[in-house]
């Protein structure tokens, strides 16, 4: 299986306009709604191609015309109670989730605390691992919010 | 150890220097650690040592290291089988003490009962008095409610006298009274204070010694009836009621009559069933000891009595927890040398405002004789959330003046930069002739402060 990352170009900074184009179209390809890079030093871009917009419109030319966003502001959703992490079926990048939502339980026994969504967004990132034991304030998944 | 431990794994609910301290003993021991920790702790050196390392709450201490409740369930998720409370936070807290032991878990400290009993001021009054430990004159009780009996108790004792709250404790809740005019005024407000303060207004009133020294002794049960003193140690150099350095033996104190009052404090261990580590403190003038309180806990300035003993008192704590025989007797305790302790703060040398901030050198002294206990290492960030101890220097020697000059070159080859420490106040005071000579009483230290002050 061909996979996207391998093909997209290193992420050095914000990417040009014209790698911005190549990523969404590679996203579209693949079937993708949304990309995270990073650098390692903490930079981040995030990609989230429009599915109704970009099927019909797969851009040729190097300017992004499908509605790719770059550098988008994410939100780290943090365990608010530490326990052994059991995510749920949200957690999945690409999720819609909605204030309230629960991506996981930290559970200690019997004792299950809920993760709940901040705010309405798309998952982009699941960072926490299932079934290991996590800290407070540790980053369970990155949401997009919805603008 | 024996194969009938009753734990394998140590939850430490502690943070700093002492947690640190906690783990390596536990390590010797065989023992797993779990570092249990705030979100401001996260980079802390025994966090990324232990065995298992959680972070249970944010910085506020209600939130992490205080909530008992979190700390049960910690222990719960990391299967610890105890839980060492170190000093400070939960350590003299007997409801947690006996929650942990009613959730199944081992309480590395005496029974929530001793807790109780030496949290109260009287009962713990009434409870040495009754053992034979000597206490100061005073009321023997709550004061009663009636002034003219209130009266007819001080002018027994005799002026000055000072009243203090049952349930205080630390400086907190008390008031030197120098006259019987004086007296109505100040039981009353103290008893209001005390209600705000402690949510008790029981009062009790002791003899106001004026120039004391603190001295105290260390003591080490197993629940098998063996209670030992492991020698005395002043901690006179105090402001504000925080000792600054503390040394071992007490300068001047006969060792037979430190032998006398070890063996009055071990007898009232007996009596009360306790088990651990714990501490007599005395107030100690004209060759006479009052009794202030009993620390059910191991304490800060432990190490010089380690030095002086040769005597884990953590390791040793942790193996009476495991329902251990100690196999040490009272004759093979030999209180050698002398020891100093230097507690190192991060403050400002003048206003003893703490000084957070990152620790950029952390030079540490060493040679023969010295140890360093600290948890911090170079690019460290002190907290601002918490105490301001960032570690301890001990000296030993062979004598008293060899420990002071062991003392005084580990502080000159100490480096720290990116805060302020009190390095210089130490130097200071060992340069001092009344301290050299020894024996200075507790007013000591702030005299000293005020007079060198330009103010």
């Amino acid at each position: 299986m061909s996979t996207v990352e391998n093909q997209v170009p290193v992420f050095e900074g914000i990417p040009s306009s014209d790698d911005l184009a190549r990523i969404a179209d590679l996203l579209v390809q693949a079937g993708l709604e949304t990309i995270e890079l990073s650098d390692g030093k903490g930079a981040r871009c995030f990609l989230r191609v429009d599915a109704s917009a970009s099927a019909s419109h797969v851009p040729t030319s190097g300017v992004p015309s499908a509605p790719a966003e770059a550098m988008q502001t994410d939100l780290a959703v943090k365990a608010p109670y530490f326990g052994v992490l059991a995510l749920t079926e949200l957690a999945e990048i690409g999720t819609l989730v909605r204030q309230g939502d629960v991506v996981a339980q930290m559970r200690i026994g019997t004792l299950q605390v809920p993760v709940t969504v901040p705010i309405e967004g798309t998952v982009v990132e699941v960072v926490g691992q299932d079934g290991v034991l996590t800290g407070y304030g540790a980053v369970v998944v990155r949401i997009e919010p919805t603008v | 150890m024996s194969d009938m431990q009753r734990f394998k794994r140590v939850l430490i609910a502690n943070r700093g220097e002492i947690a640190l301290r906690i783990q390596r003993a536990c390590r010797q021991l065989g023992l797993e650690t779990v570092a249990v920790y705030s979100e401001a702790d996260a980079d802390s050196r025994h966090v990324h040592e232990a065995d298992v390392a959680l972070c249970i709450g944010p910085a506020a201490a209600s939130k992490s290291y205080l909530d008992m409740e979190g700390l049960l369930l910690a222990a719960k998720v990391t299967e610890a089988g105890a839980i060492h409370p170190g000093y400070g936070f939960l350590s003299e807290n007997a409801d947690f003490a006996d929650a942990v032991e009613a959730a199944g878990l081992t309480f590395v400290g005496p029974t929530g009962a001793s807790i109780r009993m030496m949290g109260d001021k009287i009962t713990a009054k009434r409870a040495m008095r009754d053992a034979g430990v000597p206490c100061v004159p005073g009321s023997d009780g709550p004061l009663p409610s009636s002034a003219e009996e209130v009266r007819a108790i001080a002018l027994e004792v005799g002026f000055p006298v000072i009243v203090k709250a049952s349930g205080g404790g630390g400086g907190r809740g008390m008031r030197v009274v120098h006259s019987v005019d004086e007296l109505d005024d100040a039981v009353a407000l103290t008893a209001k204070e005390a209600q705000q303060a402690f949510g008790n207004p029981t009062l009790y009133l002791e003899k106001y010694m004026q120039k004391p020294r603190h001295v105290e002794i260390q003591v080490l049960c197993d629940t098998h009836g063996t209670a030992l003193w492991l020698g005395a140690r002043d901690c006179s150099l105090q402001r504000r009621h925080q000792k600054v350095l503390e040394e071992a033996p007490a300068p001047g104190i006969p060792p037979e009559t430190i032998a006398e009052i070890g063996e009055r404090c071990v007898q009232a261990c007996r009596q009360i069933g306790y088990r651990g580590a714990g501490t007599f403190e005395f107030l100690y003038e004209d060759g006479i000891f009052a009794f202030i309180e009993m620390n059910t806990r191991v304490q800060v300035e432990h190490p010089i009595t380690e030095e002086t003993t040769g005597i884990d008192i953590v390791a040793q704590q942790l193996r009476v927890a495991q329902g251990e025989t100690l196999d040490l007797r009272q004759e093979d305790i030999l209180m050698q040398g002398h020891a100093i302790e230097c507690r190192l703060n991060a403050e400002d040398a003048a206003t003893f405002m703490p000084s957070p901030g990152t620790v950029t050198r952390w030079d540490l002294p060493g040679g023969p004789g010295i140890r360093v206990d600290t948890h911090v290492v170079s690019n460290y960030t002190v907290q601002p959330y918490y105490d301001s101890l960032i570690g301890k220097i001990i000296s030993y020697g062979a004598t008293r003046e060899q420990a002071i000059a062991r003392m005084r070159v580990a502080l000159a080859e100490m480096r720290v930069e990116g805060i302020s420490t009190n390095i210089a106040l130490h130097q200071d005071l060992l340069a001092d002739p009344q301290f050299q000579e020894g024996g200075v009483d507790i007013h000591y230290l702030e005299r000293w402060l005020a007079e060198r002050s330009p103010s």
